[in-house]
Order: C-alpha cells, then structure tokens, then sequence
C-alpha cells in the first residue's frame, strides 16, 4: 500500500518534471485567446514543434507570436534588433547555440514562412516583426539555407483544430524546466501522441534537414507579389529610367560638347 | 564752404615717437584737390582723416581739432563720416566684399539701411557716373584692375557723398587702367563730386586738379613740389659676354601666353621687357629665373647668384630690422662677387635707396613706398650675377625712383645683368639699355 | 540657371529619398537622377569629374569592407556571401545618392549665391565669409608669390624653410584682413541696422522645381513599400511604381528647358 503510494507520488513528480520540457501536446496545445495562428518550427535535424498559439485581437506579428508561444507553452527564442529590418529571429529552441549581435552567421538561417487561411507555405518576405498573422494563418520556421515556398516547415494543417477539445490542457507552468538550457533536444517525446488530433500529418521528418519531409515539398509556391502598383510594370519603368539616365550621364561624362 | 577744414591737428600713430600729421590751417574745398609729396609723407594719414579712420580705426594719439562734412571730427565714427566722405583704396583686389559688382556697389546703401526698392536705382546711377553700367552683372574677378577700381569708385558714390578721397588709385594699374580711372574722375568733376587724390603719377592728374599739395613730413604746403628729375640718356656699353638667354621658347602655365621667343642678354646689360598687364612679363620672368619650366625651348642662366623682385615684394619682409633683413640675403649670398666677409655690411646698400634712417625699424611697418624700397634693397643687395625686377616701381615716388635707378646701375657696372618687367615706359627709357615690347 | 533656394529643396528632397528607404533600387534611382542633375547644371568652370573619383572609391571602399566584415547569408561565393556583396552596394549607393544630390549646391552655384540666399540672421555670417572669399585667391597668390621670392632668396628647401615663407604670409594675410576692414568701415559698416540688397531671381523653373521635389517626397513616402534587407538570403526588393515615378521626378533640374 505504502509502496503503491510511493510509486504514484513518484510517477506524478516525474510526470510533473517530465511534461513541461516536452513541448507538451504540441499538436493539440490549446491556448485561451479569440483568435488562433499555428505556429510550426523545424529545427535542422529535422524535429518539429508545433503549437497553436491564441492571441486576442485580430492580428498579431510574426514576433508576437512568437512571444505568446513562449508565454503559453515555454518556447524559447531569441531576437536581435536590425536597424533597418526591425527585429531579426536569431534563435529558437537553442539552435543555434549562439549567435552573434549581428543575428546571422553562416549560411543557415531561420527562414520564415506564412501560410494564409491553411493554404500551403510560402516565403515570408517580410521580419518576424512586421508580418502579421490573422486567425487561422499559420507562421513557420525552419532553420536551412533558403527560403522560397519550398522549403517550408510541415504543413500546419490541422495544428489548430477547429473546436478546442474540452479536456484540452492547461496551459503549462511552463517556466521552470523550459528554462533549463542544458536540455537535450526533447525530440523522441514529439511525434507519437499527436496523431490524435492531427491526422494528416506527414511523418516527422528524421532525414537530412534540407530536404523538406513535408507534403508541401514538391510544391513550389510562388513568392507573394510586391505590394503596390504592379511589380512588373514598376521593375520596367525602373529599369527604363535607369538605363536612360545611365546612357545620359555617360554621354555628358565622356562627351560634355555633345551632351549640353 | 570747406568740406574740410583742419586747425593744429596733430597725430601720431601707436607707437611712433614722430608725428605723422602735424597741420597749422587748412582748408580743403571743392574741385579736384591733388596730394603729392614722398611716400611715408602723410599723404594717406591725411586722406584718412577725412572719413575718420584715423584716428579711429588706427588707433594712436591725436591732438587739435578737424571738422569734416560738419561733423566732428574727434567725436563722430568712421561709419557716420562714410556718409559724408567716399574713400578708394589702393589695392583693386583688397577691398571688395561681395563677389558680383551690383552686389558690392550696393554694400555701402546696405550698411547705412537704405530701403531695398530704392537701392536698385541708386546702384544704376553710381555705375552710370563711372562709365562702368556695362559692368553691372559681371562677377569681380573676370574684371581688369582698371574697371575694378571704377567699380570701388561706384561703391564709394553710391551713398551720394560730397567729397571722395583716393588713395593712389592708378599705382596697381598699367597705363591703360589708369587711363580709365583718370577719364572718370573727370566726369565725376563735371557732376560737380568734389575730390581729393594723393598720386604719385603726376603727368596723369597735374592738368586735372584744382589745386595741389604737397605733404612731406606731416606737413602740408602748397605748390607742385620738386621738379621731376630729368631722365638720363644711357650710353652704357654692355661689358661681358652672354649672361642669360631663351632660346626657342614657349612660357606659360597651361596654354602658352608668349611664343617662339628668342632673347638673349649680356652681363653689365639692362633690359626692360614692356607690355600692358596680362601681356605676359611676370610668365616671362618667372622662366627665366628658374621657377617656371618653359613649355618648348630652354634657358640658359649665368653662374652665381639670381636675385627676383616679385610683383608685391613687401610680403617678402619678415626680419625685425630692415637691416638684418639685408643681411639675410647677403649672410646667403656670400656678398656675391666680393669676397665673403664675417658680418655682412648692409650699410651700403641701404644707403644707396635711401633706407639709412629707416634701418633699425621693423619693415612691415614702412610705409608702401618705403617697403618697395625695402623690399628692393633686400632683394637686390650684394651682387648679383643675374636681376629680374618685376614692376618695381609701383607706388613710388620720384625720389625713390631715382634711387632705384641708381641701384640698377650700379648692379650693370658690377657686371651683373638686368631685366626688368615694367609698364613705366618712362623708367623703361631712363635705365634700360634695350626694350623688348611684349604687347600683342 | 536656378535659384540657391529652389535648388536647396531639391537636394533636400533627394536626400529624403535616398535616407528614407533603403531598397537599392530606389537608391541607385536617386543616384543617377542626382548625377544627371549635377553634370546638367555644373557651371562651367567647376570639375564635376573632381568629385566623381573619390565618390567612386568610397563606394567601391564600401562594398569591400562590407564583404570582409560580414559572413553571413545563404548564398557562398568562396569566402564571402552575396548577400554581404549587396549589403555592401546598398551602402555605397546610399552614399552616392546623398553626396550626388547635395553636390549642385556647389558645383551649380556660385557660393556668392548660396551665401546670398542664407536667411536673415545668418546675414552677418554670409558677409564675413562673403569677405574672405574675396581674399582667398588673394592669400594663394601671396603664398606663391612668398615662396617663390625667398627661395629665390637663398631660403632652404623644404621643412627647414618653411618659417621664412609662413611668417611673412601670416603676416601678409593680417595686414589683408585689416585692409578688408577698413573698406568695410569706409562705406559706413556697422553704423546702424542694415538692409540687403537682393535681386531676387526666381523664375517659374523655380517655382516648378520645388514643386516637383516636393511631389516626389510626397509620391514616394505615401505609397511606402516595406523595408528591405538583403539578409538572410537575398530576395528581390520590392518596386513600387509611384515610388519610382518619384525617383524619376528628381531628374527635372537636368531638362533643358529652353
């Protein structure tokens, strides 16, 4: 009997201990909030993490985004400040170990995807500070060397469910393992209980990190057009001006006679 | 009425024991009042009283009374006194302030608060009394040093004053300038401007002035003064083989101003080298001294030393006599021909242009004809085997000239030869044993 | 040809543009609209060329630097990274831009001009400069002049006899300066309050370049596109093209509107 008490004190201290570094139920992490925005990151080894992240109002930036996850479920992230570029995601979930006050180093990166209203990923062509999410958009992460459409994340499909299931946990005390920096990668915990609620999930990536394991792989999404007026048309005058201008300046250089 | 009248005005200026003005009565009135006399005199202290820069910008001490254009002299600035008293520098490059010549006219209406709308006209009128209303829209620097002066003549009488003083306003320009100057004083006199000049050239204003003076010493009397010496004839015959020569040449800076020269001197020989200003004399010069490489051809210089007067040889002073400054040429000149002593004697040398009593004072402080002299007796000391005078006789007076003469001469006699770039065809006549024209 | 004033304001717009974005695109508009602008209206008599070389090597400085400070980005040429190579150009046409839309103020106008068009409690500070331009050819011809006489003199070369030629220019450059003075106080300097004479000269070319440098500003800050960074990996800037037509509208001082 007293081994027995034993025995569920210990199992509920582990589990306590235990469950906070897992990104716990990262598939079906629910999180209080009128909206909601998936939010999915690859590491390089190929782990993934998902979380669906609430926000109230009716956006929020790529960087708030992830600010609540970290809030809500513990994820760890760091930002440097990019005098032109506004807040450049340098880290999350330790990797890389370091970085330098200029953010990158290297030829891997962060690489930030968006997916609007469950549609496949495309590259984000703008900082994690200036993107913004609406609910039922999905932000991705994937720490490789490009970023165009195809070299997303797995797909977000399905890591906001519709309906929050009633049993749907808490949101985590986080704080006190998440900041452990010296944990391993948690990642042999990740894939198994989430087929429950995520069911098309491809299967967790385990090969190199810079083929991309999810289904959207083999799609080559087109970059998002240039706001404003037309991306051809203004790449034409630009390159018509410019090349007028050129010529101009060069016959006023080379032959001021002829020029004035 | 006087426009100015001076009674037991004395002045000194800081520092010297010597007064440099020292008047009983006198009265300066209407027409074209001509100063003369040697240069260190008082000509220009007595022209500067007549707007108050002294003593008021001059500093120093000042005894007697003056009333100038009814004013006080004593008590009145030298800005309220402009109002009355126009003034014309010597120098056409020195006392511009703006770069456009309607802007620089203007200076003076800007300064006295004179409503914008009416400066245009009165700009118009000054430029029109000096035949300059061509000039209006130049920029100063294109302008020759004749029409500069005319447009420092404009700036004075834009402000309307009774009288204008002119302080050797032709000693900077050629013939041609001075020309120029002169003809528009004349119109200013049929207006009915009254002026006062002090000039050295005085075969240029003698016929036009109402009156002249003579100021010597700070004192003022009446009358023309000395006669000018007569000039000599020269029969000095050229003693020596070749001493200098330019074969071939083209000399300029970036495009040649003179070409295909072929000039050649002998030791003991003076040659003058005329051309109005522009004409190339300096260019010309500076190659045969050495400074500046002909474009084509080449120069053959004497052995020994080569002693250049430049353009404005009073910048050159910088000793604290005029003494050790002539014994700075000849510590490094070895005295030329002569043998090398242990101190070298500047007594003769500033002797021979007048300087004795002037030898222990600090040169920067001579006055401008005095400094040419200083300046000369510095540069031509000792014995050189090679002179090249650039206008040397600019802003001097008839005494000082002579002097200058003398001192060629004695340098030809010595063996050394001389060339000198000037545009007093006059002085030209009395040393030069040959002139070359350089005019186009 | 313009006035300093309408002139000012087109420099200032093209300074607007090309520090107010950094899309090298809009940047190197800027430039070469700038460097059209300066050649068109360079009076004759000032050396454009004078100012193109060493803008040339502080661009070509800029790229370089940038390519061996920065490692970073995902496309590896060898040792360094495109991205890093057009960071760098950004840089340099940055650069290019700003200097090339500030230099008509000198190479356009004659600074009596600029000096002239100062406000009004600059006044005193344009004369005084006004005044020692004057004496600035004056001082060069002196230091030749002094130079050449005591070398002529006997002076020794080079750093030993420098005293013999400084001294007598500070002193001649003094004696310029009281000489300046007193004409000044001769035309009645400082008795009182002053008025300026100013010809006004501004034409409708004025008025139409200021109106199209402030439509530029105007076109180009209102239809913003979002900030551009070549890092992590380089991606085309985005081009908007009422932004460009404000660029291109920076090039109305080079027409010839005769």
């Amino acid at each position: 009997m007293i081994a027995r008490v034993f025995l569920a004190i210990l199992l509920t201290a582990d589990a306590l201990v235990l469950l906070p570094s897992t990104p716990l139920h990262p598939g079906c992490a629910w999180a209080a909030g009128a909206s909601h925005a998936a939010l999915v990151v690859e590491h390089g080894d190929g782990r993934v993490l998902r979380y669906c992240v609430g926000f109230n109002g009716s956006s929020v930036t790529g960087e708030q985004l992830l600010q609540l996850a970290h809030q809500e479920f513990g994820l760890e992230y760091g930002v440097v400040h990019l005098s032109q570029y506004g807040d450049g995601v340098c880290q999350i979930d330790y990797e890389p170990a370091t970085y330098p006050p200029s953010c990158f180093t290297g030829s891997s990166f962060w690489a930030m995807f968006v997916s609007r209203g469950g549609a496949a990923w495309t590259g984000s062509n703008l900082g994690a500070s200036s993107q913004t999410f609406r609910d039922g958009d999905a932000e991705g992460w994937h720490w490789t060397t490009c970023d165009t459409g195809g070299c997303g994340p797995p797909s977000p499909a399905g890591v906001c469910a519709s309906a929050p299931p009633p049993a749907a946990a808490t949101p985590v005390p986080t704080r006190v393992a998440a900041s452990n920096p010296a944990l391993p990668a948690p990642a042999a915990a990740t894939p198994a209980p989430l087929a429950t609620s995520t069911p098309p999930l491809a299967p967790t990536p385990s090969s190199s990190p810079s083929v991309s394991p999810s289904a959207s792989a083999a799609r080559a999404e087109p970059r998002p057009p240039p706001t404003g007026g037309g991306a051809s048309l203004a790449l034409a005058t630009a390159a018509a001006g410019a090349g007028a201008m050129l010529g101009l300046a060069l016959l006023r250089l080379l032959a001021p006679r002829i020029g004035r | 009425m006087a426009l100015a009248s001076f009674d037991g005005l004395c002045y000194w200026y800081p520092g010297v024991p010597a007064a440099a003005l020292d008047l009983l009565r006198l009265e300066l009135g209407e027409g074209l009042t001509l100063l003369g006399g040697p240069s260190g005199g008082g000509k220009s202290t007595l022209l500067r009283t007549l707007n108050g820069l002294v003593p008021h910008f001059h500093g120093g001490r000042v005894a007697g009374s003056a009333i100038v254009g009814g004013r006080d002299l004593l008590r009145t600035a030298p800005s309220l006194l402009s109002r009355s008293v126009g003034f014309v520098f010597q120098d056409p490059e020195r006392q511009f302030v703006y770069q456009t010549v309607a802007a620089d006219v203007a200076f003076g209406l800007e300064n006295v608060g004179l409503p914008r709308a009416e400066m245009g006209p009165r700009v118009d009128a000054a430029l029109e009394s000096v035949g300059a209303l061509g000039l209006r829209d130049r920029r100063l620097s294109t302008l020759s040093g004749g029409e500069r002066q005319r447009i420092a003549l404009a700036g004075a009488l834009a402000l309307r004053p009774p009288l204008v003083a002119l302080d050797e306003p032709t000693s900077q320009l050629d013939e041609e300038g001075a020309q120029s100057l002169a003809g528009a004083l004349d119109s200013l006199r049929a207006d009915g401007v009254s002026l006062v000049v002090a000039e050295h050239r005085r075969d240029l204003f003698e016929h036009r002035a109402d009156r002249c003076l003579e100021v010597e010493h700070g004192r003022v009397r009446e009358g023309a003064g000395d006669a000018r010496s007569s000039p000599r004839g020269h029969h000095r015959e050229p003693v020596g083989g070749l001493a200098w020569r330019l074969a071939g040449g083209d000399a300029g800076h970036d495009r040649a101003i003179l070409k295909g020269l072929d000039l050649e001197g002998r030791e003991g020989e003076v040659v003058a080298m005329t051309g109005l200003n522009g004409s190339g004399k300096t260019t010309l010069l500076r190659v045969i001294a050495g400074l500046l490489k002909p474009l084509r051809g080449d120069v053959q210089r004497p052995s020994g030393r080569i002693a250049y007067l430049p353009q404005d040889p009073g910048t050159l002073l910088h000793q604290p006599t005029l003494r050790r400054e002539v014994e700075l040429t000849l510590r490094r000149s070895g005295g030329g021909h002569s043998r090398p002593s242990a101190v070298p004697d500047a007594e003769p040398f500033l002797a021979e242009m007048g300087l004795a009593e002037l030898a222990e004072r600090y040169p920067r402080d001579l006055s401008g004809g005095e400094r040419q002299r200083a300046a000369i007796a510095a540069v031509i000391a000792g014995s050189p085997a090679l002179a090249l005078l650039d206008e040397p006789t600019r802003g001097m007076d008839a005494a000082a000239r002579d002097r200058l003469i003398a001192a060629v001469d004695r340098v030809a006699s010595g063996g050394g030869a001389v060339i000198i770039a000037t545009h007093d065809r006059e002085l030209a006549a009395a040393v030069a044993d040959r002139v070359v024209s350089l005019d186009r | 040809m313009f006035d300093a004033r309408a002139l000012a304001a087109w420099s200032l717009a093209g300074l607007l543009l090309s520090l107010g974005t950094t899309n090298p695109f809009y940047r190197g508009l800027v430039a070469l609209a700038a460097l059209n602008v300066v050649l068109a209206t360079a009076r004759p008599g000032s050396r454009p060329r004078a100012l193109l070389v060493p803008l040339a090597s502080a661009m070509a400085i800029s790229v370089v630097l940038n390519l061996l400070l920065s490692r970073s980005g995902a496309h590896q040429l060898g040792p360094v990274t495109l991205e890093s190579a057009v960071f760098g150009f950004g840089i340099a046409l940055g650069l290019a831009a700003s200097v090339l839309a500030v230099a008509p103020l000198s190479l356009a106008l004659e600074p009596n001009q600029v000096l002239e068009a100062l406000p009004g409690p600059l006044q005193r500070l344009g004369l005084a400069v006004s005044a020692s331009l004057n004496l600035v050819p004056v001082i060069g011809r002196s230091y030749v002049a002094i130079r050449e006489g005591q070398r002529m003199r006997g002076a020794p070369a080079g750093l030993r006899g420098l005293p013999e030629v400084l001294v007598p220019l500070f002193l001649t450059v003094l004696e310029d300066s009281i000489g300046m003075a007193e004409a000044m106080e001769a035309r009645a300097y400082g008795s009182g309050p002053r008025t300026r004479f100013v010809e006004s000269s501004w034409t409708g070319l004025d008025s139409l370049l200021v109106a199209s440098a402030a439509a530029a500003v105007v076109l180009f800050f209102a239809f913003p596109t979002p900030d551009w960074y070549p890092y992590p990996a380089l991606s085309l800037p985005p081009l908007d093209v009422r932004q460009v037509a404000a660029c291109l509208l920076l090039l109305m001082p080079a027409v010839r509107w005769r």
